[in-house]
């Protein structure tokens, strides 16, 4: 999957997640900007692992900060699964 | 302010009131003056493992409509009804700017001098019992991360606290049908020994999913005539009575010394005017039958307030019609009151609507004070004939109008012993 691909399908995913409308991008913070504590980024990482079919680690999730974080996160996720598959 | 017992009068400057009729005070006492029954066959899940198949159930409720979705899934529905009657206790009591934000809050300082107390009997299980069933049949991954903190008896204090910037005392009472009661009195006592100015306190309880009516069913506590789905099945005092049926919402009051209410030009609802609590030392389902350690706290209560018997307007009693303790209830009023007994009414008006376990003594106390503002007794529905040793006046089936109505006894009692009573008086 392409990065623009994952990174419009993971802002969609937050908007939904946290009834927001305002305009997203990769610096936006998730604590500051969207109040997604750390629970509810354990909540977000289930629909993003439902939706990229990736696992994502709680010990990476913990360090996340932004959206753009959270897009890298995915893509080096699906990196992970290619190699597994290969 | 260093801590030292004050003589102040403790003061009611809001209240906020999720009943199952509705939400806020007049549909609450509409319905009661209608003799309407908020009690009716339970609906949103399967009651054939139970006996006790009606309950006091907030219909079409949707809490999306007061809360965002996103708050909504985070929290069990006892947390949202506590955080909507939160809202409106505080909406009353005059601290919300434009409606919304605590004072506190607006201002940047003071939320260290205002705490909260809760009572609440059985915690957010329709939330845990949903997580409990998508772990065993989908697995761990399927349960909300939010199940470590939506469940417990203490998140309402968390969620509540959170949302209204409250920073300074929080305490949260699980004691059976004393919760709220055992809430209110700890707060009065906070207040008294100057340890916050204001004090948000109620009761909130959600009792509606499969396992929690079924640890309600073993109590024992629970209507077995309401097995048929009558909605009459809750019958304080009455000769075929066999216990309660639950309910469910939630009552929240804002607490204050007098005369920081009267800086602030609050409105003053009522005086919290005594408080006391006992335990029976005597069984852990039984109350002591002789009643003598609920007298206590009764006569203690009344002693708080610098009330004889003689004050005492009416008495809105725990009523839990449950045989033995409806005959040792009625036995301890008349310890208490002595001869006054003879003359005081005594009322229990949450047989119309249910016994809301954690909040039931904050709702009876709501109750009491829209009484004052009346001067009517809410009725005691379901009433048609005394059960032997039951010999008080109980306000049977119509409310009553009366001249006088200033002060109030207010009883509780919970599982385990736990006995309290609060006396509450007309503001003058």
């Amino acid at each position: 999957m392409i990065q623009e691909t994952i990174t419009s399908h993971i802002m969609a995913l937050v908007k939904e997640h946290t009834g927001i409308e305002d305009a997203l991008s990769p610096e936006t913070n998730l604590e500051d900007d969207l109040a997604i504590d750390s629970l509810e980024r354990v909540e977000l990482a289930i629909k993003m692992e439902k939706a990229f079919g990736v696992a994502l680690a709680n010990s990476k999730l913990r360090h996340t900060l932004t959206i753009g974080d959270l897009i890298q996160l995915v893509i080096h996720a699906e990196q992970d699964k290619r190699v597994i598959n290969v | 302010m260093t801590e030292s017992i004050t003589s102040s009068s403790i003061v009611v400057t809001g209240m906020g009131i999720i009943s199952p009729y509705g939400i806020g005070p007049d549909i609450l006492w509409n319905k009661l003056l209608a003799g309407e029954t908020a009690i009716k066959p339970l609906t949103t899940f399967d009651t054939s493992h139970i006996r006790c198949r009606v309950g006091g159930q907030l219909k079409d409720f949707n809490p999306n409509s007061y809360l965002s979705p996103r708050t909504v899934r985070k929290i069990d529905r006892f947390s949202t009804f506590a955080l909507i009657a939160s809202q409106l206790a505080l909406l009353d009591a005059d601290l919300l700017v434009d409606g919304k934000k605590p004072l506190w809050m607006e201002l940047g300082h003071g939320e260290d001098r205002v705490g909260i107390c809760v009572g609440n009997n059985l915690g957010g299980w329709e939330f845990a019992e949903r997580e409990l069933r998508n772990l065993w049949q989908s697995g761990p991954r399927e349960v909300s991360p939010y199940m470590a903190t939506a469940w417990f008896p203490a998140a309402v204090q968390g969620n509540v606290s959170i949302q209204f910037g409250i920073k300074g005392i929080g305490r949260t009472f699980l004691a059976d049908r004393a919760s709220g009661a055992m809430a209110i009195i700890h707060a009065a006592d906070c207040l008294q020994r100057g340890r916050a100015d204001i004090m948000l306190v109620g009761g909130t309880e959600a009792p509606f999913s499969p396992y929690a009516a079924l640890c309600y069913e073993t109590s024992g506590l629970m209507s077995q005539q309401a097995v048929s789905g009558s909605p009459t099945a809750y019958r304080p005092f009455d000769a075929t009575h066999d216990g309660l049926v639950c309910a469910e919402g939630a009552a929240f009051f804002v607490l204050e010394r007098a005369e920081h209410a009267l800086a602030r030009e609050a409105p003053i609802l009522a005086k919290l005017a005594g408080w006391a609590a006992t335990y029976d030392g005597y069984s852990t389902v039984q109350p002591a039958p002789d009643g003598q350690r609920y007298a206590a706290a009764m006569t203690q209560a009344l002693t708080r307030a610098h009330k004889q018997p003689d004050d005492i307007d009416c008495v809105f009693a725990a009523g839990s019609a449950i045989p033995t303790e409806d005959i040792s209830e009625t036995r301890a009023i008349r310890l208490a009151l002595r001869d006054a007994a003879n003359r005081v009414p005594v009322s229990t008006p949450k047989s119309a609507f249910g016994n809301l376990f954690g909040a039931a003594t904050p709702v009876d106390m709501a109750i009491a004070m829209l009484a004052m503002q009346q001067r009517v007794i809410p009725a005691t529905l379901h009433l048609d004939q005394p059960a032997p040793g039951c010999d008080l006046d109980y306000v049977p089936r119509t409310p009553r109008s009366v001249e006088r109505l200033d002060t109030c006894l207010i009883n509780a009692r919970g599982m385990g012993g736990t006995n309290a009573a609060l006396v509450v008086e007309r503001w003058s």
